[in-house]
């Protein structure tokens, strides 16, 4: 429970606010690569502000404020010409730092042109998305994660979701809503569909543990039927701070991305890789892009999957939750740890330092832990629960991507057979993060279930 | 304009109207370790125990504070 005005503080996203000024240190998807192919220039909002994206004929990206300086019209109107973006109003013109180039209608012996600039942000394109910074400079590295450079099969399902992000970030800290909201809820809705949920989102949470890290909160469980020596505990998974978590299993790498479009609106993306060991690469032109639905056609939230559960929570807690009124427990623990590290990184912005997981050395690959045996499901059976019952279900590709694990599966008994080694894409911490027989830093203790 | 819930300002969930009351009056304001502006002071439940989990900015310590009224629970432990 917080008051109103911390809620306000923790929720906000505009500039000029400690959060929005925290969350404008980081890189951002906000294009598919294959959208500014088809057509180079598009709208884009982000953070409460609206921009013009462009990608010019020799392939760089360019990003401006929307309102031209001119007259306010919009450059996300604009004509891509040579690296420049011009308006579509009166002609000013661009280029991808932000310098006016060109004010066709002025006097060319004037320096009108050198005294407005467009605060251009920068633009990468990594892993199929195309990745913006608008805050201030130094920019820091676009983080190269293990799920954007990796070996494996891609696909990204993704939704606008009519909520706060933080509220869909503190579901990242909440390991006990798996067990009923992905257990028993799905359980329900299954029987009364027709279809068996996945038996093992339902078991029981014995222990749950937090660290924070370099990148975030690592998040630990122990179900029951398991122990300490299970991935879910010494591996586990993390919050990827701000707006990420990493997750997986069974061959499957996947980053959930939660961008802060607007103080209410959050683009919620499934990057994901499938990356089983026996993997063949497959060359894939391009990464496909797919919608999951979060409404049916009566309005009510779509919940016969697994995502489609989460977003029901998220958004059913209203456009921002309510944290004045709100009741957590000691289970909620993880909530108070990630509110306690937002805290943290308005603190270190306003004292001038970076927040919590930004980089600026280069760096090739930045591997994250994820426990590869997943809930202890088997890698197979989770891989199917994966494909059958989560967001992929919606994917354009979802046949090649069940081949590809049957593929590997079978490739793995096949050099079992022949006594050679499979061939497994690098990427991901999969071994202990944690010593045995060492509590995490947030530990609620065994409590057999 | 409807105001978003959660905000200052927004209708509240009147059914809880006392807790935000009591969390108001109740949450620590100051640092048991250093006495300066606590930065965050989040309040869980646990049984009949009211619970505030803090971090200082200025000290950067963290702690829970629980709130116990007029009375203290002690125990005897058999002896």
């Amino acid at each position: 429970m917080l008051t109103a005005e911390q809620n306000e503080e923790l929720t906000a996203v505009e500039a000029g606010t400690p959060m929005g000024e925290v969350l404008r240190r980081y890189w951002y998807p906000v294009a598919f690569t294959r959208e500014l192919t088809e057509f180079p220039v598009k709208r884009v909002e982000l953070l409460g502000e609206f921009f013009a994206l462009w990608r010019t004929p020799s392939g760089k990206y360019g990003i401006i404020p929307e309102p031209c300086p001119h007259r306010k019209a919009s450059m996300a109107y604009g004509v891509v010409e040579g690296d420049g973006l011009r308006c579509p109003y009166h002609g000013w013109k661009f280029d991808t730092d932000g310098a006016c180039t060109d004010q066709p209608a002025e006097k060319e012996n004037t320096n009108f042109q050198e005294r407005v600039r467009a605060t251009a942000g920068k633009v990468e394109e990594l892993g199929g998305l195309v990745w913006a910074y608008i805050g201030p400079d130094p920019a820091p590295l676009l983080p190269r994660f293990d799920v954007y450079v990796m070996d494996g099969y891609r696909d990204i399902g993704w939704a606008d979701i009519p909520c706060n992000y933080v509220q869909v970030m503190e579901n990242a800290v909440d390991p006990h809503h798996v067990e009923h909201l992905h257990g028993r809820y799905f359980e329900f809705i299954g029987r009364h569909e027709g279809f068996e949920a996945p038996a093992s989102f339902g078991k029981k949470h014995q222990r749950i543990g937090f660290d924070a890290f370099e990148w975030g909160i690592i998040k630990r469980r122990v179900l029951a039927g398991a122990s300490e020596d299970n991935d879910d505990w010494k591996v586990g998974h993390p919050l990827v701070f701000p707006y990420n978590m990493r997750v997986g299993g069974g061959g499957i790498h996947q980053m959930q991305i939660r961008v802060p479009i607007n103080r209410t609106t959050t683009r919620f993306m499934l990057y994901t890789v499938h990356a089983p060991e026996g993997y063949e690469p497959v060359v894939q032109e391009r990464v496909p892009d797919y919608e999951i639905p979060v409404f049916d056609e009566r309005g009510n939230h779509v919940v016969n999957y697994v995502e489609g559960q989460d977003i029901m929570a998220w958004v059913t807690q209203g456009p921002i939750t309510d944290r004045t009124t709100e009741h957590l427990g000691r289970s909620d623990i993880g909530v108070s740890l990630l509110r306690k590290m937002f805290r943290q990184s308005m603190q270190a912005v306003a004292k001038g330092e970076d927040p919590l997981g930004t980089i600026r050395e280069p760096h090739e690959r930045i591997d994250l832990p994820c426990e590869k045996d997943k809930f202890h499901a088997g890698g197979a059976e989770f891989a199917i629960d994966f494909c059958n019952m989560g967001s992929t279900r919606y994917s354009p590709d979802l046949e090649p991507i069940k081949q590809v694990h049957l593929d590997a599966a079978a490739r793995v008994a096949a050099d079992k057979e022949a006594g050679r080694p499979s061939f497994t894409p690098a990427g991901g911490i999969g071994t202990a993060t944690l010593a045995p027989d060492t509590s995490a830093q947030v530990d609620s203790g065994l409590i057999p279930r | 304009m409807t105001v978003p819930d959660g905000s200052p300002g927004a209708k509240i969930d009147r059914r809880f109207a006392g807790d935000v009351e009591a969390h108001r009056r109740d949450a620590p304001r100051f640092c048991p370790a250093c006495a300066r502006d606590l930065g965050l002071a989040n309040e869980f439940w646990e049984g009949d125990a009211r619970r505030f989990y803090c971090w200082c900015a200025s000290c950067d310590w963290t702690g829970e504070v629980t709130t116990t009224g007029d009375r203290a629970v002690g125990h005897e432990p058999e002896h």
